[in-house]
């Protein structure tokens, strides 16, 4: 063996091995740069999806388009036989399937199965059974005979709720690592959030909306272009007497039949115009409608080109307009009122007088007996009129009680005895019980006087003849009052007027019956006794008689200070404002 | 010739009773429905003057009992009505009142007169 021989096998098997060495390594690079390149690939892929899936959401919350994207970009991924999506929307499931090489029906079932049985055990909720399917891709074969060898599923949930599945499965074995799985469970997770995210979003607008419409006086309540309800507030409820926490559109519109609501809704949307309905009456309350129609016009496109976008529904407007029509009608019988009691003095004084000025033929009596007519019709007109002003003090908190130490017996009895002879020509009995030890009192006689010749002449006017009329008076020393009373036989009050004794006008007549009295009598009573710090209340029961009841505190409580005064006067049905005239006493 | 005046008004019915008497009728009155009623049918009278309102029934039902009554059918009524025409004054002339007089506008001598002429008319429709 020669010396050169040696030094060129060595360099040969040194540079060969060094070749080898080196092409391993080229390889080795080869691969990783491969791989990176694929990662790369992959991150681009799943970032250019990550944007897509955000831009779908930004217009739309419909799970099901975002979970279009996800299973529509797949592909990029991954290498499958088919990808499927189970989507749970208005409680039904949609389960789609897109193959890229020919399944058999048996393939698709086994999937479908076992993407069910994940959301079953997802949510403790029950799935609906509703599905509707939908395959696409290759053909269904049922003569290949294979089966979902390796696959996976990845849940989409919203607000913590499951809302989709997607799989991915392959007819081969052992096809999706780990590290795979991780690029689909990412997008999945950011579609997750994102939806969350906007759903709580809309929540919160959704709430500050209902908040306002809540706070609302009026009524509201709209519909879609399905006349079904979406939304109506507390007000809108009461109005239309709905105790149901979640009313249906049914609820609504048999509230108010004899609004023809239905028609008009249909009317407002199809004609795109405002329909108002002035009046309509409600139990008892008188309530105007406004109905208008309500578009979409959201639209960036819409708006643009000056279109409302699509009609999505109407919204109704429920106006209370109860106090006004109380109001008007208030007006008018207090104007009947004022016509009748102030006119029939003076018609009475008129016809007298003429009489006595154009008939010269008058005897001395009948001289006399009209001007007593004119004379009693005169004083008749003044009290009407102190009534009216008398009416407007306890409207104003202004009705001062002139209260000096006096016998309240004396004061009862004076009346009772004013009342005697009218007592006696309609047969009527009046018994009297006055506790002997009231004590004297600090009270205005003049206007307890005016009490208690309201309460017997209401008495006698309704009590029948051969009735009885009681009047008591008793001294409470516990509680430190003395308590009248002015009970009658009478045909009494129906219980659904009762409450309405004490205001102003308040009669019971019927139609055609005669309106005696201006009605101001116990609203002017009951605002006497409550200026000297009593109570008064009515017991009454129809066709039996009639009781009132008041009592007047002994001592010296907080004086002329009528409490209604400070009172906040929120217009009430009940009320006629009196403007009291300044110089006035 | 006799005139029944059915009214509450006492002020009213006295000035009306006064003037009415001094024109030569003889006036008896009633201050409700049923009283009314009752002195038709008792007292027979030749005119009667029938307030619209009264305590105890509407006016215009005691018109009706009126004129639904063989015996008192014929009998010549007129309303004494607060307000003029109106729904309550046409549905009077409907059921056969002949006329409706302002009762808080007729001057005494007016309604004197306006009986005299509503008494004529009745008597010749009666007599033809």
């Amino acid at each position: 063996m020669s010396g050169p021989f040696i030094i060129s096998l060595f360099t040969t098997l040194l540079f060969g091995g060094l070749a080898i060495y080196f092409s391993f390594l080229e390889e080795k690079l080869k691969r990783n740069l491969r791989k990176s390149k694929q990662i790369h690939n992959q991150e681009k892929y799943q970032a250019t999806v990550i944007q897509t899936i955000n831009d779908k959401i930004s217009y739309s919350l419909d799970i099901e388009k975002v979970v279009d994207v996800i299973t529509g970009s797949v592909k990029n991924f991954f290498s499958y036989s088919a990808v499927s999506s189970l989507v749970l929307k208005n409680n039904t499931l949609h389960f789609k399937m897109h193959c890229e090489e020919s399944v058999s029906q048996a393939f698709a079932e086994h999937i479908k199965i076992d993407m069910l049985s994940s959301l079953r055990a997802l949510t403790s909720e029950n799935v609906p059974s509703h599905m509707e399917e939908f395959l696409s891709g290759m053909l269904i074969d049922n003569t290949k005979q294979i089966t979902p060898a390796s696959f996976f599923h990845v849940p989409l949930t919203v607000d913590n709720k499951p809302a989709a599945i997607i799989t991915i499965a392959s007819s081969k074995t052992d096809m999706y690592s780990q590290q795979d799985t991780a690029v689909l469970y990412q997008i999945a997770h950011q579609a997750s959030q994102s939806l969350t995210r906007l759903h709580e979003i809309t929540r919160i607008e959704k709430r500050k909306l209902m908040s306002l419409i809540g706070s609302l006086v009026d009524g509201v309540f709209m519909v879609d272009v399905h006349s079904e309800l979406t939304v109506i507030n507390d007000a809108a409820k009461n109005l239309l007497n709905i105790q149901k926490e979640s009313p249906t559109i049914i609820d609504v519109l048999s509230s108010i039949p004899q609004a023809d609501m239905k028609a008009k809704i249909e009317k407002a949307i199809a004609q795109n115009t405002l329909i108002k309905e002035k009046e309509i009456q409600i139990g008892e309350k008188y309530v105007q409608i406004f109905i208008t129609p309500v578009f979409l016009g959201e639209t960036l496109q819409a708006s643009q080109n000056g279109n409302k976008g699509p009609v999505i529904g109407a919204s109704v407007l429920l106006h209370d307009i109860t106090l006004e029509k109380n109001l008007s009608q208030m007006k008018e019988d207090f104007t009947h009122m004022m016509v009748h009691e102030l006119r029939a003095p003076v018609a009475a004084m008129k016809g007298a007088s003429e009489l006595l000025l154009t008939n010269k033929n008058l005897s001395k009596d009948e001289q006399e007996q009209m001007l007593t007519i004119v004379h009693s019709q005169a004083i008749k007109l003044l009290e009407q009129v102190g009534f009216i002003l008398d009416a407007a003090k306890v409207e104003a908190g202004k009705f001062v009680m002139n209260k000096t130490s006096d016998d309240l017996k004396k004061v009862i009895a004076d009346q009772i005895q004013v009342f005697a002879s009218q007592a006696e020509t309609k047969h009527i009995n009046m018994v009297s019980d006055i506790d002997s030890t009231i004590p004297l009192m600090e009270f205005d006689n003049v206007r307890i006087g005016q009490v208690l010749n309201n309460l017997l002449s209401n008495s006698l006017k309704f009590t029948p003849e051969g009735g009885t009329v009681y009047v008591t008076a008793a001294y409470k020393p516990e509680q430190k009052i003395v308590q009248t009373r002015v009970s009658d036989t009478g045909i009494g009050i129906p219980s659904d007027k009762q409450d309405k004794l004490f205001s102003k006008f308040f009669q019971i007549h019927e139609n055609g019956e005669s309106k005696s009295g201006s009605g101001l009598g116990l609203y002017i009573t009951k605002g006497i006794i409550e200026a000297h710090g009593g109570a008064i209340q009515l017991e009454s029961e129809a066709g039996q008689g009639t009781t009132i009841t008041f009592s007047i505190p002994i001592g010296n409580p907080h004086a002329n200070q009528q409490e209604e005064a400070e009172q906040e006067h929120f217009f009430h049905k009940d009320d006629i404002r009196f403007e009291l005239p300044r110089q006035i006493n | 010739m006799k005139i029944l005046l059915i009214d509450d008004d006492q002020a009213l019915t006295a000035i009306f009773q006064t003037a009415l008497q001094k024109a030569g009728f003889e006036v008896i009155t009633a201050n409700e429905g049923k009283k009314g009623i009752e002195e038709v049918q008792n007292q027979k009278p030749d005119f009667v003057l029938l307030d619209q309102v009264l305590p105890d029934m509407p006016g215009n039902d005691i018109l009706k009992a009126i004129k639904a009554d063989d015996a008192m059918k014929n009998t010549p009524v007129a309303m004494l009505s607060n307000f003029g025409q109106n729904e309550l004054v046409q549905d009077a002339i409907n059921h056969g009142a002949l006329d409706y007089i302002l009762k808080y506008q007729v001057e005494p001598q007016d309604l004197v007169n306006k009986v005299n002429e509503l008494a004529k008319q009745s008597q010749i429709s009666a007599a033809a």
